[in-house]
C-alpha cells in the first residue's frame, strides 16, 4: 500500500514537472491569440512562443565581460524554482506531488526566491535599464507579496490548513461568508497574478520601450539559451499562478468529471478562462502609470484583508 | 416572515447594498446614475414583495411609484444634466481606492459589531438589518469623499434608498398617502438640485467642491 502510494507520488511528481514546463508556453500563446482575437487582428499562432524558444536555443549567446557568475546562474535558478513550484500545486484533482513538504508560504517565498535572482541578474550586468528595472521589480514586489499573502490567508483561514492541496481539497465545500469571503479574495488574487507576472497594467510584456519596462529591463542583458530560459520560466511562473488561482478560487467541478481525464478538462476550460479575463484586461486597460501602481496593489492587499475579515466572522 | 421571503429579500438587500460599494469604486458620472437606478429598482422590488405578503394594494402602488419616480425619472433627470456637457464625466474622490476600501470595511464592521447587537430586538432578521445599515453608512461615507456635486447628490439619492430600505425591514410602514408624498418629495429635490447643479455649473464653469472652495478665497 505504501509502495503504491509512492510510486503514484513519483509518476505524479515527474508528469506535473514535465507537464507545466511544457503547456505554459501553449498558455502564453493562447492569451496572445486572445487578445488578437479581441484587438481585430489575426495574430500569430499559439505555438508560437515554442518557436521562439527554438529560436533562442540555438541562438550564439553573448555575456557581458562585468557580469559575475550570478548573471551566468540566475536563469538556472529562476528556472529551477517554477519546476519546483510546479510539484508544489495540486493538479487533476489530486494531492501535489510535494504536498507536506510546504504550504502556501514556502510557495510565496519560493516566488519571492525567483524574483530576487531576476532583480539581481538585472543588477549584476552593470547596464542602466538592468538596474533601472531591478529597482522598479523589487518596489512591486515589495506591495504585491503582501497582495498574494492575503488573498491566500482567508482561504486558509477557511480551510484550516496551509497546505495548497487540502486547501483546494476544502475550497468547494464553503458557503455563505465563505464563498463571498472567496470571491472576494480571488479578485485580490487576480490584482496581484497581473503585477506578479507583469502583465497589464502594472508591466507591458512586449515592450522595449525605456520609460515603460520592468520584467524586460532585467533581462535585457541575457540572450541565447539564457534568455530562453527567463522566458520560459516567466511563461511557468504565469500558467502556475492561472493553475494556483483555478484550483483555489474557482474549485467547483460539475457531478460529471469523475474521472482524471473529464478532471484535467474542466480544469483546462477554467483556465482558459482565466486566459480569458487576462487577455481581456489587456485589451481593455492602458498600462497605468508607475505612481499609480501602489493604489491598485493596496486595493488587491484591502480585499484580501476584507476577505479574512469575512472569514474569521 | 418566511423563509422564501427571507431570502428573496437578502438577495435584494445584498444588491441594494453592493450598488453603493460599486458606487464607491465607479469614477464615471454615468456608472454612478446607472448604479443608483438598479439600486432603486432592487428597493422598489423589496417592496414589491413585501406588498404580495400582506396582499396590500396601496403598497403596490407605492412600489411602482418608486419604480417610477426613482428607477426611471430621476436617473432620466440626471442623465440629461451630464448629457448638457458641463459637468465632467467622471467624479473625484478624496480617497485612493484602497483608502476607500479600508474606510468600508470599518464601516461594515462598525454596523455589525455595534449596532446590529444594539438593535437585535428590534429587527425581524440580524443579516438583513446589517446588510441595510451598512449600505447606509457607506452611501454616507460616498456623500462625504466625493468631490463633484452630481456625485454627492447621487451619494444622497443613495442614502434614501437604503433608509427606504432599512425601514422598510423594521417593518415601521406609515401611511400609503405619506409614502407617496416621500416619493414626490424626491422628485422634487431631484428637479430642484439638477436645476441648482445646472445654475452653479454656468456661474463657475464648475461643481468640484474644491475648485469652488478657492472661488470664495
Amino acid at each position: 500500500m505504501g509502495d503504491a502510494l509512492i510510486s503514484m507520488t513519483n509518476t505524479t511528481l515527474l508528469l506535473q514537472v514535465v507537464l507545466i514546463p511544457a503547456l505554459a508556453p501553449l498558455f502564453v500563446g493562447v492569451i496572445r491569440k486572445m487578445k488578437a482575437i479581441m484587438q481585430n487582428r489575426h495574430g500569430a499562432s499559439i505555438v508560437q512562443p515554442y518557436r521562439e524558444l527554438r529560436k533562442l536555443f540555438t541562438k550564439e549567446e553573448i555575456v557581458s565581460e562585468d557580469s559575475s557568475f550570478i548573471f551566468l546562474i540566475a536563469p538556472f535558478i529562476v528556472f529551477a524554482v517554477t519546476l519546483v513550484l510546479g510539484a508544489m500545486v495540486p493538479l487533476f484533482g489530486l494531492p501535489a506531488p510535494l504536498a507536506g513538504h510546504g504550504d502556501l508560504l514556502t510557495f510565496i517565498s519560493l516566488v519571492a526566491l525567483a524574483a530576487f535572482f531576476l532583480a539581481l541578474s538585472g543588477l549584476d550586468a552593470g547596464g542602466a535599464f538592468g538596474g533601472m528595472g531591478s529597482s522598479r521589480e523589487m518596489t512591486i514586489a515589495s506591495m504585491t507579496e503582501a497582495g498574494v499573502l492575503f488573498s491566500f490567508l482567508p482561504v486558509a483561514f477557511l480551510a484550516a490548513s496551509a497546505d495548497l492541496s487540502l486547501m483546494a481539497e476544502r475550497t468547494g465545500e464553503f458557503t455563505g461568508s465563505g464563498l463571498v469571503a472567496l470571491l472576494i479574495a480571488l479578485g485580490g488574487f487576480f490584482i496581484a497574478l497581473l503585477a506578479e507576472n507583469a502583465r497589464y497594467p502594472f508591466d507591458n510584456p512586449s515592450t522595449h520601450l525605456e520609460l515603460t519596462m520592468v520584467h524586460e529591463a532585467m533581462i535585457l542583458e541575457y540572450s541565447g539559451r539564457r534568455l530562453a530560459l527567463m522566458e520560459w520560466a516567466a511563461a511557468n511562473k504565469l500558467f502556475l499562478f492561472a493553475i494556483v488561482g483555478v484550483q483555489l478560487f474557482i474549485p467547483w467541478m460539475p457531478a460529471w468529471a469523475a474521472t482524471a481525464p473529464l478532471i484535467a478538462l474542466v480544469a483546462g476550460l477554467k483556465i482558459g478562462l482565466l486566459a480569458f479575463a487576462i487577455a481581456f484586461v489587456e485589451s481593455t486597460i492602458a498600462k497605468l502609470r508607475y505612481f499609480r501602481l501602489p493604489d491598485l496593489l493596496l486595493s488587491s492587499f484591502m480585499l484580501g484583508v476584507i476577505a479574512l475579515i469575512l472569514a474569521a466572522f | 416572515m418566511d423563509t422564501s421571503l427571507v431570502a428573496a429579500l437578502l438577495i435584494l438587500d445584498t444588491a441594494v447594498f453592493l450598488a453603493v460599494v460599486v458606487m464607491h469604486l465607479a469614477k464615471k458620472h454615468s456608472a454612478l446614475i446607472a448604479l443608483y437606478a438598479a439600486q432603486s429598482i432592487a428597493v422598489s422590488g423589496m417592496l414589491l414583495l413585501i406588498a404580495r405578503e400582506e396582499h396590500s394594494a396601496s403598497t403596490y402602488a407605492v412600489a411602482a411609484a418608486i419604480f417610477l419616480a426613482k428607477g426611471a425619472l430621476v436617473p432620466w433627470l440626471l442623465r440629461r444634466l451630464l448629457a448638457k456637457g458641463n459637468i465632467p464625466a467622471t467624479s473625484a474622490s478624496y480617497l485612493s481606492t484602497p483608502e476607500t476600501l479600508f474606510g468600508l470595511l470599518l464601516v461594515t464592521l462598525f454596523v455589525q459589531t455595534l449596532l446590529v447587537p444594539a438593535l437585535a430586538d428590534l429587527v425581524r432578521s440580524p443579516g438583513l438589518a446589517f446588510l441595510a445599515l451598512s449600505a447606509l453608512f457607506a452611501s454616507l461615507l460616498l456623500a462625504l469623499t466625493r468631490k463633484g456635486a452630481l456625485a454627492q447628490i447621487v451619494a444622497i439619492l443613495a442614502i434614501e434608498n437604503s433608509l427606504v430600505a432599512f425601514v422598510m425591514l423594521l417593518g415601521l410602514r406609515t401611511h400609503a398617502l405619506l409614502e407617496f408624498g416621500i416619493v414626490l418629495d424626491i422628485l422634487v429635490w431631484a428637479f430642484v438640485a439638477s436645476a441648482f447643479v445646472g445654475m452653479i455649473t454656468r456661474h463657475f464653469g464648475s461643481t468640484d467642491v474644491t475648485i469652488m472652495k478657492q472661488l470664495s478665497e
